[in-house]
């Protein structure tokens, strides 16, 4: 097995292993992050030209970038954080209720809101 | 202190000083202090991996040296991992070799910080120099293993001739 050290202190660790997968395909194994570097492992018969390529993309990995799915993980999050102080109840079902019952509904609201964010549900 | 293999006296043999000092003391003490190697980890940053194959966890700090007498050897690794969506196996590589091989020795799941915790006796183990060192791999995606930066909690890695 080839192993590749190099030095970078800050990586989107999912995001790298991503973009190597998809340009090493059957050659790369993965990747581990240790004492300010980052490990490449890829089989024995990767080509040089291969090497240098899955190097190059891990030296020029941009961290700050998220996966799509990251990114969507990261709009829920923003959402919830939106929906925490400003709760997605229609207030026009409860312009006639008693003030208990429209405390409770905005409870339940909020409560929906976090069991949503919990089971992953968009 | 070297292990020495204890002598045979046969009847009406005098009891020298060296031979004492070789086959008792000597033997007490290397019994008392066997050869021990130890690491335990308090790093920058804790480690991650994406490798479906086994990989070191750290390519020089998780590694042991040990120089033996001859015998048994009992290897102990214990640390927190957590992987969000998938398993984390886990093995120790001997002198190049996987102790547990396939998949290792232990798989562990979760993504809160689950206990990985090995305690293994390599036998017959010849006398001289030899090299172990923590091995771990994925199903898929990403696990991490903490090291003293996220828990601030410690992993120890060590074996002992017994």
């Amino acid at each position: 097995m080839l192993e590749l050290w190099i030095e970078r202190p800050d990586m989107n660790v999912e995001l790298l292993d991503a973009q190597l997968r998809a340009i090493g395909a059957g050659n790369f194994y993965g990747l581990s992050a240790q004492r300010g570097g980052v490990v490449l492992y890829m089989n024995d018969s990767t080509p040089l030209d291969l090497q240098k390529t899955l190097a190059r993309v891990a030296r020029q990995h941009d961290a700050a970038q998220m996966t799509p799915k990251q990114e969507a993980q990261a709009a829920r999050q923003s959402r919830l954080e939106q929906e925490r102080t400003y709760l997605p109840l229609d207030e026009k079902h409860y312009e006639d209720s008693p003030a208990l019952i429209k405390t409770m509904a905005a409870k339940i609201a909020w409560l929906e809101q976090e069991v949503r964010d919990l089971r992953g549900v968009e | 202190m070297a292990w020495t293999a204890p002598k045979t006296w046969v009847v009406g043999e005098a009891m020298t000083a060296a031979d004492i000092n070789a086959h008792l003391r000597d033997n007490m003490l290397a019994l008392k202090s066997p050869p021990t190697a130890l690491v335990k980890l308090d790093e920058a940053s804790d480690y991650t991996t994406t490798s479906t194959v086994f990989v070191p966890i750290d390519t020089s700090r998780l590694t042991l040296s040990l120089i033996t007498t001859g015998g048994d050897v009992m290897i102990v690794f214990f640390a927190n991992v957590s992987h969000a969506t998938s398993h984390t196996h886990l093995d120790i590589e001997f002198d190049g070799v996987m102790m547990g091989g396939d998949n290792g020795l232990v798989r562990v799941s979760g993504a809160n910080f689950s206990l990985a915790s090995l305690m293994c006796l390599k036998t017959s183990v010849s006398a001289g120099s030899h090299t172990i060192r923590m091995m771990w791999k994925v199903v898929a995606g990403t696990a991490t293993l903490y090291a003293g930066t996220t828990l601030d909690i410690h992993p120890m890695f060590w074996s002992r001739e017994i």
